[in-house]
């Protein structure tokens, strides 16, 4: 077949993100069969508008951008929407204090550091992965995940301590030494101390 | 600079300003205000080295631990490329868009043809004369009539909406086709081809309906599609897999329409057809 430069100039520009876009894809399906798919068809749908996208632009966020599209149309095809996390409170403003907060120890094996990244709630999972994982910034992850750029931050800071409470949890249910004050950390309560 | 404070103590620091923070997200003048304040606070301090351990060792945990299977890339690469086939044995947008510019124009013809069709219109308001047609104008003509409300209901059948094609109204809102609004999406047959329509309103007016050809029914076949008329007309090309496009809009002179079909307009249209077209060939 015949050479195709624009082709060529997607596969320079979108190719290199092909990994990533897996990786984030099957972390967030948990499925990596899915991941394959959603993978795939965000490259499909890239390519038949690749002529919309500038080059020199960001084409990493760019193609996280379709790849949620393509996770969300997936979604909404199979059904699939998980009623367990309901996240109606995602712009509110966490305007609580902060409290002394105990070191997590020396204990963050990657074990239980994964098993505790599962147990987020979608939206969350997602936000996290972005940001601390892949590095998106802000604007990026909004963008990607099609949301205000202050429910990104409500919800990295949410997922964040969520996190952090999930770990405390299973640091607790493997007996490995944490304090009475860590355990207190759990979700709801987030790290922090609520003043009202 | 403010002393330690005492584990005991809280702060009113927002979290979500030490999440930016630990983020990299704050400009350099927020930053050193963030890192004398965190210097001097235990709780903050605390909260960003904890921040920091974690997201540190959520990274090595999920980053790279996870690979695509090694044939994944080579079967994208070749959807590419009978993609990009594909779309090479297709006319570009531009055609479309003259197409269609040619169609609207063609009101007299159009109207002829419908006219000629036989089809008795009912005591309905309709406005015969802006009623333009390429195409299928008996199959169509009908599928469009009937959501707009103009048209009589027999012989035609009830189409409901089909769940099956709503991805492609979520795939234009998700691309943000400005301007259109897809009031309907079904599939249909005439009992000889499968289709694909989707009814189009432009800045809130029935502009007409795109018409994807999905194939024969003997190759797909077309159990549970609603039929909405007998007859096929031979103007349709079988397996073109072209996009009709038929307005029925009495309020849009053809000249202005043809005129909105021009870009960025006729972009916008030519994105939603392409985006049913790709639809429809998956």
């Amino acid at each position: 077949m015949e050479s195709n430069p624009r082709l060529d100039e997607f596969e320079t520009a979108a190719v290199p993100h092909f990994n990533e876009l897996y990786r984030v894809a099957s972390r967030v399906l948990g499925n990596r069969s899915d991941a394959g798919d959603v993978v795939q068809e965000t490259f499909l749908q890239a390519w038949k508008c690749f002529d919309r996208f500038e080059t020199g632009t960001n084409c990493r966020a760019w193609l996280y951008k379709i790849l949620f599209n393509v996770i969300r149309q997936s979604r909404r095809k199979a059904w699939r929407f998980n009623r367990r996390f309901v996240y109606d409170d995602d712009d509110r403003t966490i305007d609580e204090t902060l409290g002394y907060l105990p070191l997590m120890g020396e204990h963050l094996d990657e074990k239980r550091v994964s098993a505790a990244f599962e147990k987020l709630p979608e939206a969350y999972r997602e936000i996290v992965l972005l940001v601390d994982v892949h590095e998106l910034a802000y604007r990026e992850a909004a963008e990607a995940l099609d949301v205000p750029i202050g429910t990104v931050m409500s919800r990295l800071s949410r997922g964040r301590a969520m996190l952090r409470g999930e770990l405390a949890d299973l640091a607790a249910a493997y007996g490995i030494g944490e304090t009475s004050c860590e355990k207190s950390t759990r979700p709801r309560e987030y790290v922090v101390a609520r003043v009202r | 600079m403010n002393p330690p404070r005492s584990t005991d103590e809280r702060c009113s620091w927002n979290p979500e300003e030490l999440d930016r923070f630990v983020s990299g997200e704050c400009d350099r003048a927020e930053a050193l205000d963030i890192e004398r304040h965190v210097a001097s606070c235990a709780a903050c301090s605390a909260f960003v080295e904890d921040r920091q351990r974690v997201r540190s060792a959520l990274r090595s945990a999920v980053a790279f631990d996870d690979c695509p299977p090694p044939e994944l890339l080579g079967r994208v690469r070749d959807r590419l490329r009978e993609s990009e086939a594909r779309s090479a044995r297709r006319p570009t947008w531009q055609l479309y868009a003259m197409a269609a510019g040619i169609v609207f124009a063609a009101t007299g013809a159009g109207a002829a043809a419908w006219l000629a069709t036989g089809i008795e219109l009912n005591a309905a308001p309709v406005n015969r004369t802006a009623i333009r047609l390429m195409a299928d104008a008996e199959h169509h003509g009908k599928c469009v009539g009937e959501m707009a409300g103009r048209m009589p209901p027999a012989p035609v059948v009830s189409v409901p909406r089909d769940p099956e094609v709503l991805g492609i109204e979520d795939i234009v809102r998700e691309q943000s086709i400005g301007g259109m609004t897809i009031t309907d999406s079904h599939r249909c047959t005439d009992g000889q081809r499968r289709f694909v329509h989707v009814i189009i309103e432009l800045e809130g007016a029935l502009a007409g309906v795109l018409v994807s050809d999905l194939g024969d029914v003997q190759a797909g076949g077309a159990d549970g599609l609603p039929v909405v008329a007998t007859a096929h007309t031979s103007t349709f090309v079988p397996g073109s897999k072209a996009v009709s496009v038929v307005s029925n809009c009495p309020d849009i002179d053809a000249s202005v329409l043809a005129e909105r079909l021009k870009p960025p307009m006729a972009e916008r249209f030519m994105a939603a057809v392409r985006v049913i077209q790709k639809v429809a060939l998956v």
